[in-house]
């Protein structure tokens, strides 16, 4: 049962065509990657469904209810939470501050401070930082605190938008791990975009590839692991 | 002599620092420079003269709804005219400001006429007795009210969730958004939050400088110069920048002629750009777009 369904998108940045016949479907409980290069459309594709963007033509529907034309916040309450491009994280806030507005929207204290405890235990770093700046963390850092933060809001649909960027690769391995974690122990759907196909398809059931706003390749990791070559020639040089 | 100069500038430092309070919450919640600023403390100044005068009510206790009143004032404003052009350019956002500053004074003046006029108070004229001195009732009311009014609002800022929901939106609209805060929702808020705070500035002020329509406009001008000394964009800056901008003043006043007193606000401006642009508290920084 598919809990995102995104249908025949056309997003435009201005005048600039940027998304053409988006047709993507994320299954609940599962762990789904967009692939694609720099450019290829990942980006505009997660801040469409999160409602930074809004499409021309074409529908967006979670569990059933069409979000498209929704803003922001409400399709955060609706249980859709991003880690954007640039982390768009509270620099000058502390990292507390940062987890906590994440949480805003929620009253069950108790949930909270399960989820809080949880996201901890993931990250103790982020717990031994709670006073700090977050302005002052370290990049790998500063993606643990935006996951926690995303994940802090309690969601049903989590999408991590390259969570690998600027890390190394045994912060990746690290964090790609967690994210794996928290989908078999949570049952939380994640969508994540990616220009790290091994690592992304490692932990994915499914992949959609991205080149140049249209969808070029979709199907199982399994099978899109098994075809590499055909992956390396929609992405360029991996 | 000194003492009562100090007393005057905290006074007069207590209404900047309000003043240049609500300048620097606008924005750092908007990135918008209100240029109405100075009209929603007159407003709020003319909306206590109807009450005391209509509701025969004694001066503190028609200060609060007069409060609320010009906070409920600078919300409609908001809505009405900011939030239709929010995504305009900056120079049409700041030209709207200053379409609502010339609205404003007209609407006063259409009201209340141009003539000046006292804030009736109980304290006027009357004076505290500390040792030798004597000190200005209206004064210490000032002073007192403005920092009870500073203390509510570091209360609901640090402690409460609309103010962190203020602190979050000032630090990242899109990451606000993706948190579940409505943007919009924050930036109406604060609009609100800044008339009341300019309106216990106005009132207080009022029995002292009379109330006229004009009056907003140096008070803008001498609180915008606070927010640059303590540095435009802080919040403790700009409050801290508000006390020192008005002791300066005063005591400048007190020791050279008169005439020069009005100047120190546009000189003090002037010297800290030339000499440290960030002020006391601010962040060199590139902003990006």
């Amino acid at each position: 049962m598919g809990i995102l369904k995104i249908e025949d998108l056309q997003v435009y940045y201005g005048r600039s065509h940027a998304l053409f016949d988006l047709n993507v479907e994320v299954a609940a409980g599962s762990i789904v990657v967009m692939l694609g290069a720099n450019g290829a459309g990942k980006s505009t594709t997660f801040k469409t469904i999160s409602g930074l963007l809004k499409p021309k033509e074409g529908r967006i529907e979670f569990l059933g209810k069409s979000i498209h034309h929704l803003p922001p916040h409400k399709i955060v309450k609706l249980g859709i939470a991003q880690a954007p491009e640039g982390r768009q994280l509270f620099l000058n806030l502390t990292v507390r501050d940062n987890l906590r507005a994440g949480q805003y929207d929620l009253i069950d204290k108790v949930e909270m401070k399960k989820d809080w405890d949880q996201v901890i235990g993931w990250f103790p770093i982020l717990g031994e930082r709670l006073n700090q700046q977050a302005g002052t963390l370290s990049g790998g850092e500063q993606q643990m605190l935006a996951i926690s933060r995303a994940f802090l809001s309690h969601p049903t649909l989590l999408l991590l938008d390259e969570p690998s960027l600027g890390l190394s690769p045994l912060l990746v391995q690290n964090i790609f791990g967690i994210i794996s974690k928290i989908n078999k122990k949570t049952g939380l759907t994640i969508f994540l975009a990616e220009q790290n196909v091994m690592v992304a398809l490692s932990i994915a059931d499914r992949g959609y590839v991205l080149k140049l706003g249209r969808v070029a390749l979709e199907g199982e990791s399994r099978v899109l692991l098994e075809s590499k070559t055909i992956l390396q020639s929609y992405l360029g040089v991996s | 002599m000194l003492i009562q100069l100090i007393t005057g500038g905290l006074a007069i430092g207590s209404v900047y620092a309000l003043i240049a309070l609500a300048l620097v919450l606008i924005y750092k919640g908007s990135r918008l420079l209100n240029l109405a600023q100075g009209e929603l403390v007159t407003i709020a100044a003319y909306f206590s003269l109807a009450i005391l005068t209509q509701a025969r009510l004694p001066y503190l206790a028609g200060l609060v709804p007069a409060v609320i009143l010009a906070g409920v004032f600078a919300l409609i404003v908001e809505r009405i005219v900011i939030r239709p052009v929010v995504s305009s350019e900056e120079w049409s956002i700041l030209l709207a400001t200053w379409g609502v500053s010339i609205t404003i004074r007209g609407l006063i003046g259409l009201i209340w006429g141009h003539e000046p006029r006292p804030l009736p108070s109980p304290f006027t004229g009357q004076h505290l007795h500390w040792g030798a001195y004597a000190l200005s009732a209206q004064e210490m009311v000032i002073i007192v009210t403005s920092l009870f009014m500073l203390l509510i609002f570091y209360l609901f800022f640090k402690g409460t969730k609309a103010g962190l929901a203020m602190q979050v939106v000032a630090d990242n609209q899109m990451g606000a958004s993706l948190c579940g805060i409505s943007v919009g929702r924050i930036n109406a808020l604060t609009w609100m939050i800044s008339g009341m705070v300019a309106a216990v500035a106005g009132i207080t002020i009022s029995p002292i400088f009379f109330l006229q329509v004009e009056m907003g406009f140096e008070l803008l001008l001498s609180a915008f110069s606070a927010a640059v000394l303590g540095g435009f964009g802080s919040i403790v800056g700009a409050i801290i920048g508000g006390y020192l901008l008005g002791i300066i003043q005063a005591v400048t006043g007190g020791y050279m002629p008169e005439a020069i007193k009005s100047s120190v606000p546009f000189a003090l401006l002037i010297l800290v750009l030339v000499i440290r642009p960030t002020g006391l508290f601010g962040k060199a920084g590139v902003e990006k777009k």
